[in-house]
This record gives C-alpha cells, sequence and structure tokens, in this order.
C-alpha cells in the first residue's frame, strides 16, 4: 500500500496481524532536506532522531495502541522549498507506505509533519 | 530616460528591502542564462557554478545598447524541471553526493534569453538576438567536518521541535505552525555556505543564439554557439562551535576558472576562438564583489575581457548587478567599453509560479 498526500497531517490504521516479527518503522526525509522526528507509543516516548528500521514493538503488544510520529523538516535544501516525509511500516500484516510533502512558504523555514497511526 | 529607469527600480527595491534581511543573495539569484554569456550581456564571463531553482528571471540592461528606449531589452527565463516537482525519495546525502547521473538531473537548467540588438529606424527593422541555453553541475568530494557538524545541530533542532509536539491527542489532528526563527536561520545560511567548502563544484554549459531581423521568426541567422566547463573551489572560512551551536562566518573567498570554446559566425569569416579566463569572488550575505580577467585566443583579433563586478542583495527577491571593464574587442560594435547594470528578479523563493501543483 503506497500513498502520497499533499499535506502535513496523517491518520491511518495499521493492521498488525498475527504474527511474531516486530513491526518497524522508518521515516525518510526527501527532496534533499535535513530534519527529525520524535515517536511515541500512546504518551510514551519511544525514539527520536533519525528513524530507519525501529523496533516499534510486537504486533500483539501494539495492538489498539496509537503510535504519533512527529517530523520537522528544515528547508536546507537551496534549490526548493519543497519538503516530504515517507513513512514506511513494515512487520505488520502487510507493509504500508505514506508519503506527506508541502512547500514552505518561506526559504529556511521548518515544516513540522505529524502522522498519527492507530494499530488495530 | 534609462536613468530615470533604474533609479526607479533601485528606490523600489530599497523599499522592498526594508522587510527582507534572511535571504542571501546567494539563494536569491540564478545565474544568467548561458546564451546572455554569448551575447556579451552576462554580468560576468566566468560565472561561477550554481545550483538552480525551479524557476528564475533575468532582466538585464547595457548602457552601451545601441536602443534609445528606457526598458531593459534583455530578458531570461531559466527553468530547472527537476525541481519543479517533489522527490520525497531524495535523501540528503543523494543530494549532497550524488553520482554523475543524479547530478545531470538535479542540476539541470534550461534557459531561454532574447535581447534587443538594435532599435528599428526608418530604413531598418529591429534586430533581436535570441538564444537558447543549458547547463549542469557536480559537487564533487566530501562533505567537510565543519558542514557535517551543523547538519547534525540542524537535526538535533528539528528533534527538539518535534518533541515539543509531544503525542497527538484524540480527535482530528492539525497541522503545527511552520517554524520560522533567526537562531535556525542562521544555521542554514552557514550550512548552505559551508556545503561549498573545500569542493570541487564543476559545471558545463552550453547555448546557441541566433539574429531575427524585424522580429520575424521566419528570418533568422545563427550568430555564435559554444560550450564551456567552468569549476569553482570554496576556500574554508567557516567555524562552528559543537558546544555553544554558534557558527562563525566569514565572507567567502571563491576561485573560478572557466574553458569556453564558441563557433562565431557573426564575422564574414566564421572564427573558433578560445576563452580561458579566472575570476575571484568575495561575497557576504548581502555583497558580492569579484574581479576576472578572461583571455580570448585562436580568434582573428586576439584580445582580452577585464571587469569588475558587483552584486547587491536588495530584497528577498530582487538583486542588482553592475559590471564595469573592458570587454572584447569583437563582442559589440559599438565599443569595448563594458558597462551592464542588472536586475534579477528570483522567482524561485516566493514563486510566482506555484510550482506545487
Amino acid at each position: 500500500m503506497s500513498e502520497v498526500i499533499n499535506d502535513r497531517v496523517l491518520e491511518r490504521n495499521y493492521a498488525v496481524g498475527s504474527g511474531a516479527g516486530p513491526v518497524l518503522l522508518s521515516v525518510i526525509i526527501g527532496d534533499g532536506q535535513i530534519g527529525g522526528s520524535a515517536v511515541f507509543i500512546d504518551a510514551n516516548q519511544k525514539a527520536k532522531g533519525q528513524i530507519t528500521h525501529q523496533d516499534v514493538g510486537a504486533p500483539a503488544a501494539l495492538q489498539g495502541h496509537h503510535m504519533t510520529v512527529r517530523t520537522v523538516v528544515f528547508d536546507i535544501n537551496e534549490q526548493t522549498n519543497k519538503t516530504s516525509v515517507t513513512y514506511l511500516l513494515t512487520g505488520g500484516a502487510g507493509d504500508a507506505e505514506y508519503t506527506l510533502w508541502f512547500e514552505a512558504p518561506q526559504d529556511k523555514m521548518g515544516v513540522p509533519y505529524t502522522a498519527l497511526f492507530t494499530f488495530v | 530616460m534609462k536613468r530615470l529607469l533604474i533609479v526607479s527600480t533601485v528606490l523600489l527595491a530599497i523599499a522592498c528591502a526594508a522587510v527582507a534581511e534572511d535571504i542571501k543573495i546567494e539563494d536569491l539569484k540564478t545565474p544568467p542564462s548561458p546564451a546572455f554569456v554569448l551575447m556579451g550581456i552576462a554580468p560576468s564571463a566566468v560565472e561561477r557554478p550554481t545550483t538552480p531553482r525551479a524557476l528564475g528571471a533575468s532582466l538585464l540592461s547595457a548602457l552601451n545598447d545601441s536602443s534609445n528606449s528606457s526598458a531593459p531589452k534583455n530578458f531570461a527565463l531559466d527553468v530547472a524541471p527537476y525541481w519543479l516537482r517533489s522527490h520525497p525519495k531524495l535523501s540528503y546525502k543523494q543530494y549532497n553526493q550524488p553520482g554523475f547521473g543524479q547530478a545531470l538531473m538535479q542540476s539541470l537548467s534550461i534557459s531561454l534569453a532574447a535581447k534587443q540588438q538594435t532599435a528599428a529606424t526608418a530604413t531598418a527593422p529591429a534586430t533581436t538576438l535570441g538564444g537558447v541555453g543549458v547547463r549542469a553541475s557536480w559537487l564533487l568530494g566530501k562533505p567537510s567536518e565543519i558542514e557535517d557538524q551543523i547538519r547534525v545541530a540542524i537535526e538535533e533542532a528539528a528533534v527538539s521541535e518535534a518533541l515539543k509536539g509531544g503525542a497527538a491527542t484524540s480527535g482530528p489532528l492539525t497541522a503545527a505552525p511552520l517554524i520560522s526563527n533567526p537562531v535556525n536561520t542562521k544555521l542554514i545560511d552557514a550550512f548552505r555556505s559551508a556545503r561549498y567548502e573545500g569542493r570541487w563544484f564543476i559545471e558545463g554549459a552550453a547555448a546557441s543564439t541566433a539574429l531575427f531581423t524585424g522580429n520575424d521568426a521566419e528570418q533568422s541567422t545563427h550568430q555564435k554557439s559554444g560550450f564551456w566547463l567552468t569549476s569553482s573551489y570554496r576556500m574554508n572560512r567557516t567555524s562552528f562551535d559543537t558546544t555553544t551551536k554558534t557558527v562563525t562566518s566569514q565572507p567567502n573567498i571563491d576561485l573560478v576558472g572557466v574553458l569556453r570554446w564558441i563557433s562565431d559566425h557573426t564575422g564574414t569569416v566564421r572564427t573558433e576562438p578560445l576563452d580561458i579566463g579566472v575570476r575571484v569572488v568575495w561575497s557576504t550575505a548581502e555583497l558580492e564583489i569579484s574581479a576576472e580577467h578572461v583571455e580570448r585566443r585562436k580568434s582573428s583579433n586576439n584580445s582580452a575581457r577585464t571587469a569588475a563586478v558587483g552584486e547587491f542583495k536588495l530584497s528577498d527577491t530582487v538583486s542588482l548587478t553592475a559590471t564595469f571593464g573592458k570587454n572584447f574587442k569583437d563582442e559589440n560594435p559599438n565599443g569595448n567599453l563594458l558597462a551592464i547594470f542588472g536586475v534579477h528578479f528570483g522567482v524561485g523563493s516566493k514563486p510566482v509560479v506555484d510550482t506545487s501543483k
């Protein structure tokens, strides 16, 4: 499953299934920009920084919980004000890929993105 | 009348400058079209390689233009197709240390340029020079230690901002406010400059021009074609305190060299001059001053161009450029005095054309 959305917020369900493997999250910052993320499971901070294949928990333990991913992208690319964030979720019932993108109205701005996943 | 227009433009742009403090001249400008170089009206004959934005436009007015009109008669529009859309899979590392193919795609720009060569008279129709140009560049070498340190600091600032939001609460999500503060802007400015420090930046460009008589597309004659390689090297001038996260920036110093081959059909006999030039550029956020010297060889009339170039940022979208010096002997039938005044409008930072759709 893959979606590309021109927005800064995303709410989706992610089916964790009944597998044993952990659910992994990667956050890819695109358009040659740089930034960082913070990941929360319900109200608890799970990870921060550059998120690559981050183990967010076992499918059975995640079911019914929420994961918030907040990412701030700074427009450091002098060739474009476009920013984008791609969320990759694997280890559940299937893989999911969601891309949010947004063009900063001014050069050098910080662009916050928020994604809320509900594990079902 | 021409002076009145120039003064008016300057005053208007100075008024705009009152609210424009966070865009550097380097961010603002797209270099003139390569065709302007062949037309002899580019502010510099040794342009530093650059990274073009999606769209750029230039108006240039040479003081020794033969036309008597007050309006600038030289226009160029640059398009960098790659940046017209988003590239979600392009990481910073891929962007900053691209392979040859990726470098070509992300730096390719195509430009169209026009210059009124002569105004219409009672006995002769107006003539216009039209040109098309392309260029692409490649940033070589590894990032400097300073660049890495500033990148880490920006990433940490991003994480800090992300943590402020905390976990999302129930209910529909709302987008957090965009972030703009002087501390981050200063870091980004330093980062952009440090990105080139200690690295070679190579650009290839090609252009061709034709003369249109009577502004009739059917009445065109080929004038010049050329291609050239430009290389630049930025000296390490930035320092960064990782403890206090403060940047100490000195004015940039760039060394630029160019090797240009031209096929010139403007005379009775075709010539193929070879230009070899050097330029030293000193630049701050608002001001850029440079000196250049270009030797033209293998032409029937070997000569040189020596010029001083000044550029000044007036607002977030407007910069002025002025060039004075001595041009090649065969460049302009009206004399070899080089006096070019230009206004550059950057439409990339605050797009006039919405490229997001």
